[in-house]
C-alpha cells in the first residue's frame, strides 16, 4: 500500500461524525420509523374502513333491492284493502296501533296520488301500513307502504329502481321509511 | 439484539459521514447529507442497514445539490511529475492538515474516488459500479487525482521551507 494511500485512509478514518449529531439522527430516525408505522397502520384501518365500508353499502343495496320487490309482489297480487277512506288521518285511526302519521309529507307525493284505502302488513319483518293510492296523472293503482326506521330498515336509503317490472320509489321521512310501487 | 443494532447503526452513520466528507470536504454540508439521506431511507424501509444503497442516497443527493448551486472547485495548477519519485520524497513530510488541504483542492468526483479506493478498499470495478462510470475512466481519474494530490503536498511542503530531500529507498 502506498504512503498516500495510508494518509488517505488515515485522514478520513481520524473523521468522525459528532456523537450528538449521530444520536440526533438516530433518534430521527427512529421518530420516522414510528411514524411511517402509524401511517401504515392509519391505511390499514382505512383500508379496513373502506372495505367495510363497501360490504356495508353492498348491504344496504341488497336489502333496498328486497324491500322493493316485496312491496312490488304485493302490488301485483292487487289485494283489496282492509279499510276504505280517502282520508290520511282516518287510515291511522286504523292503523293506529303502527304509532305513526301514515300521510307522507313530500310535495310530489301529495299532488300526484290520491288515497283509497289501507291494512296492517309487514316489511323486512317491520310492522308497516300497505296504502293503496290511485296515480292522478294515469288513474292507475299504486301501492305504498309505510314502515318505522327500525330494525333492518333503519340501514336503508332513498331509491328509484325497478323491481318485477314496476317503477319503485323508497324515501325517508322523520323515521318512518316509505316504499311505492306501481306503473309509472 | 438491540444494543448490536444500534452499534451497526451508528458504524454505518461514521462511514457514511467519511463518504459524504469525501464529496462536499466540509463537516456541516456531511452531516446535513447523512441526516437527510438516513431519514429518508428510515422513512421509506424502516432501517438502514445497507452501506452501498446508503452510500448512494448520499450520492445522489449531492449530486443534486451540486448542480443547483454549480459549487465551483478550482483546478490546482499541476506540472508533470513523476509519482513514485514524489511519493517516496513527501512521504515522511505527511500530516493529516496538508492532506485536508490537499483533498480540499480536489474536485468532489475525485475526492470520492480516492476515497473508495483509498478508505473503503473498492476495486476499480466496485467503484464503476457504484459511481456508473466506466472502468476505464475511473482508473484515469483516481490516477489524476493521486497525482493532484501529490503536486499539492509537494508544493506544501516547499512553501513550509522545509528541505525537501529526496528519500532514498532501502
Amino acid at each position: 500500500m502506498s504512503f498516500l494511500t495510508e494518509s488517505i485512509e488515515r485522514y478520513y478514518s481520524s473523521q468522525e461524525m459528532d456523537e450528538r449529531v449521530v444520536d440526533r439522527i438516530l433518534s430521527g430516525g427512529k421518530r420516522k420509523r414510528r411514524i411511517a408505522l402509524v401511517r401504515r397502520y392509519a391505511l390499514a384501518a382505512l383500508l379496513a374502513l373502506s372495505v367495510i365500508g363497501a360490504g356495508l353499502e353492498g348491504g344496504r343495496y341488497i336489502l333496498v333491492q328486497k324491500a322493493f320487490e316485496e312491496v312490488a309482489a304485493n302490488h301485483l297480487k292487487a289485494e283489496s284493502p282492509a279499510f276504505l277512506t280517502d282520508d290520511f288521518g282516518e287510515l291511522e285511526h286504523q292503523l293506529s296501533s303502527l304509532g305513526m302519521p301514515l300521510q307522507p309529507e313530500a310535495e310530489w307525493f301529495s299532488e300526484r296520488y290520491a288515497l283509497v284505502g289501507g291494512k296492517y302488513c309487514s316489511l323486512l319483518g317491520e310492522p308497516a301500513a300497505q296504502v293503496k293510492v290511485r296515480d292522478n296523472a294515469t288513474g292507475g293503482a299504486a301501492t305504498l307502504y309505510i314502515v318505522p326506521r327500525a330494525g333492518r330498515v333503519a340501514l336503508l336509503r332513498d331509491a328509484d329502481r325497478k323491481a318485477h317490472g314496476l317503477s319503485t320509489r323508497a324515501w325517508r321521512e322523520d323515521g318512518r321509511f316509505f316504499v311505492l310501487a306501481g306503473e309509472r | 439484539m438491540k444494543k448490536e443494532r444500534d452499534d451497526k447503526e451508528r458504524g454505518l452513520l461514521h462511514e457514511a459521514f467519511r463518504y459524504a466528507l469525501s464529496l462536499s470536504h466540509n463537516r456541516e454540508s456531511a452531516e446535513d447529507l447523512v441526516q437527510e439521506c438516513w431519514l429518508r431511507l428510515y422513512s421509506r424501509y424502516g432501517t438502514v442497514l445497507d452501506k452501498r444503497i446508503l452510500f448512494r442516497a448520499i450520492r445522489n443527493r449531492f449530486i443534486d445539490i451540486y448542480r443547483k448551486e454549480k459549487i465551483e472547485v478550482v483546478d490546482a495548477d499541476l506540472d508533470p511529475v513523476d509519482d513514485k519519485d514524489l511519493e517516496m520524497e513527501i512521504e515522511h513530510r505527511f500530516e493529516t492538515s496538508r492532506i485536508h488541504g490537499a483533498m480540499g483542492a480536489l474536485h468532489p468526483e475525485e475526492r470520492e474516488l480516492l476515497f473508495l479506493q483509498c478508505v473503503e478498499g473498492y476495486t476499480a470495478q466496485e467503484i464503476s459500479d457504484l459511481t456508473n462510470r466506466p472502468r476505464g475512466t475511473v482508473l484515469s481519474l483516481v490516477h489524476r487525482a493521486r497525482k493532484k494530490v501529490l503536486h499539492l503536498l509537494k508544493k506544501e511542503s516547499e512553501c513550509n521551507v522545509l528541505p525537501f530531500s529526496r528519500r532514498k529507498t532501502v
